[in-house]
């Protein structure tokens, strides 16, 4: 990790995880969510880094 | 699973729904479960297998292009020209046999990506959806002229990396402004080597005029919108001119207040009925790209007004009708893939 960001977008992202309060995508994932804890979510937003609503740029 | 069955020497084989996706894709689970049940054949391609895993032999005839597709890991055989409709779901990197040097596997990636879209352009068939109207639709910029043409309210918004214009742009803001990727939250993670990875993604982020780091906007465009103050939020599902809509309480977290998209908060989700003119408006602007299906973000304002916020050619669905239940979303989808449209 580097403290020498050149852009605006990895500044903050740099700001959020100082402060704790980025959720790493890759943390999106486990039965914990929205207050409907022990609902079997599995891996529906696909575990490591993922854009949830990426799709084709084809 | 679709089956080849021989008579004399002519394959017969019933139409499949072909999905298009990654091997970790649980709403294909999901969707490809529902049509086995009802009977329906359904093949599925995981890109990150492809071509390795797959079996393919294509040839052009007065018809278009006919063969098979061999899956080696399901023993299950798609007759190309028999696909009833396609769901394009997520993008993967394609795998390959041998270890490629990393000429030869660019060129690789290319061939397949030009093989596989090559081919899906050529169906004549039921898409959700079509790869062109995908590759139109996802847009941010674009998205916001259309929404406001069709009628939608949208954030003040400007585009720039003159941190002298900014400012007074973010001072104009009664709330101030946020700041939001165009192009993936992820800021790319999932494009580099774990060692070269400097940070895991970006929530839409409240910023202030006096942004100690505003200054480095100047190193690359971003796009600001004046804040919106929220009531809630709506997911708004398009599904082949259904209307699914969750009411997203996000306010009522501290972390879910910009951005709801901290999963771990625990905010309640609720399905709701639209104002019969606002999911007209939704399922004609998801139609006006051509597009079979949308996730449109949207925010209720504290004085009963909705703001467009974007739309997600291939959102995901199932988060919602997991935590709002009555949304029966995977089925609609597998419906409109069965009935072909």
């Amino acid at each position: 990790m580097t403290d020498n960001h050149r852009t605006f977008a990895f500044c903050l992202a740099r700001r959020a995880d100082g402060a704790g309060t980025a959720t790493p995508w890759r943390a999106r994932k486990g039965p914990s969510v929205a207050g409907c804890t022990g609902v079997p979510f599995g891996d529906y937003r696909t575990g490591d880094i993922f854009n949830p609503d990426s799709g084709f740029l084809c | 699973m679709l089956v080849l069955d021989r008579l004399g020497d002519a394959q017969v084989s019933e139409a499949a729904v072909l999905i298009v996706t990654r091997s970790d894709d649980v709403h294909a689970d999901r969707v490809g479960a529902l049509i086995a049940a009802r009977g329906e054949p359904c093949f599925r391609i995981d890109l990150d297998r492809f071509p390795r895993d797959y079996g393919l032999t294509m040839a052009l005839d007065e018809t278009g292009w006919s063969g098979t597709l061999f899956c080696r890991a399901s023993g299950t055989t798609l007759d190309l020209s028999a696909v009833r409709s396609v769901w394009m779901r997520k993008p993967a990197d394609f795998a390959f046999a041998a270890a490629l040097s990393p000429q030869e596997k660019a060129f690789a990636d290319g061939e397949a990506n030009h093989l596989l879209l090559g081919w899906l352009n050529s169906l004549d068939c039921f898409f959700m959806s079509h790869p062109v109207a995908l590759r139109a639709a996802g847009w941010k910029c674009e998205q916001l002229v259309r929404a406001r043409r069709m009628g939608f309210a949208v954030p003040a918004s400007m585009i720039g990396n003159r941190p002298d214009e900014v400012r007074p742009f973010i001072a104009k803001g009664a709330d101030g402004a946020i700041f939001k990727t165009l192009s993936t939250p992820t800021l790319a993670a999932e494009h580099v080597q774990t060692e070269d990875r400097i940070a895991n993604g970006l929530h839409t982020t409240l910023v202030q005029v006096d942004d100690p780091e505003l200054d480095s906007i100047a190193a690359l465009p971003g796009l600001f919108q004046h804040y919106i103050e929220k009531a809630h939020e709506i997911r708004v599902t398009v599904v082949a001119g259904r209307i699914f809509a969750a009411r997203i309480d996000s306010q009522a977290n501290e972390r879910t207040r910009v951005d709801f998209r901290h999963y771990d908060a625990e905010i309640a989700y609720t399905a709701v009925e639209l104002p019969e003119d606002l999911a007209t408006r939704c399922c004609e602007f998801v139609a006006s790209y051509g597009l079979a299906y949308g996730a449109i973000d949207l925010i209720a304002t504290p004085d009963g007004r909705h703001v467009f916020l974007e739309n997600n050619p291939v959102g995901q669905f199932v988060f919602v009708e997991e935590l709002a239940p009555p949304l029966r979303i995977a089925e609609a989808v597998a419906e409109a893939l069965i009935a072909g449209g």
